[in-house]
């Protein structure tokens, strides 16, 4: 039962974003929004790499009886997203962790990949990621992609569903093509394109040489460098 | 195009019910690229060629501009 509309910058407003873990941003509202047109009451949901735990917030707020697991492998993000579970009256398990590490010997119906998905050296140069927030996704952003993809089918229940972001900084044909291999059902639920921020303009040499080496990609209109993100799901592990 | 058939565009992009006066609203970037990338449906290769396009996310600078380029009848 849907308890409330949904209104991503009314969840902003009600929780707090330490400086140093991942700041939310579109793939953050894409992923909630296409998270809360596949899910069910009753779901158990795992927010891998739950940074503030907004996703989590996000769909307690807007489903009843739903389960909430979220990790993180950062420990001042496990803080903030206690405490804004808390601010919100809403409960949720919170372990600290490498990806899936946490959860051993346990499935989700719902996963939602929420971790870094775009090239090393982009995630350096942009505001999304603060000093201290890791990025290890390798310079085509797709390291921690495929390695969630590989291990997730162990981690859902019969009928689960992963979800992942696809994000123009970093190969997301690779991403896709991998998601393929190891699902029968792999759908883009959500996508939007979106103009770089002007503090990354200046690194416009940086990221042509990472397009031309096809490690990221972009198209260039309007005098800007417009990218693109988009969720997918995956389902039915082959 | 006309004023009428340029409000009615963005208004359906921005989507925001609370926007009373549209003539002094400051929209958001990705409403601007949505905003922009229907209008170079409308008119292709044109709007790309304004200089400073991306900075326009109002609704007194982009008529502006589209006026400018004879792309807005002026009535």
């Amino acid at each position: 039962m849907v308890k409330q509309k949904y209104s991503f910058e009314k969840v902003l407003d009600n929780i707090d974003v330490s400086e140093d873990i991942f700041q939310p941003n579109l793939t953050t509202k894409l992923s909630i929004e296409s998270a809360l047109e596949k899910l069910k009451d009753n779901n158990s949901i795992l927010d891998l790499g739950c940074g503030s735990g907004i996703i989590g917030i996000a769909i307690m707020k807007t489903f009843s009886d739903i389960k909430m697991f979220c990790s993180d492998i950062q420990p001042n993000a496990i803080e903030n997203a206690k405490n804004n579970f808390m601010k919100n009256n809403l409960s949720a398990e919170i372990r600290k962790g490498n990806l899936f590490e946490p959860w051993n010997g346990k499935k989700f119906d719902y996963i939602i990949n929420d971790v870094s998905a775009i090239s090393t050296s982009v995630a350096k140069i942009s505001p999304w990621f603060g000093k201290n927030v890791p990025c290890q996704s390798g310079e085509d952003g797709t390291d921690l992609a495929l390695s969630i993809l590989k291990d997730s089918p162990k981690f859902l229940n019969k009928g689960g569903c992963l979800q992942i972001p696809l994000i123009s900084l970093s190969d997301t044909n690779k991403i896709i093509d991998y998601a393929k291999n190891l699902f029968l059902k792999v759908k883009i639920t959500q996508s939007k394109s979106w103009f770089l921020p002007k503090e990354m303009d200046k690194f416009r040499d940086s990221l042509y040489k990472l397009k031309t080496n096809n490690l990221i990609n972009f198209e260039e209109k309007f005098a800007k460098i417009i990218c693109n993100t988009s969720i997918a799901t995956c389902e039915e592990p082959k | 195009m006309n004023r009428k058939e340029l409000e009615k565009l963005i208004i359906k992009i921005i989507n925001d019910d609370e926007v009373k006066d549209l003539k002094n609203y400051e929209w958001d970037s990705l409403a601007h690229l949505t905003i922009l990338m229907e209008l170079d449906k409308i008119y292709p290769d044109k709007i790309t060629s304004i200089d400073n396009i991306a900075e326009m996310n109002t609704y007194k600078k982009l008529e502006k501009a589209l006026i400018s380029k004879k792309l807005l009848n002026n009535d």
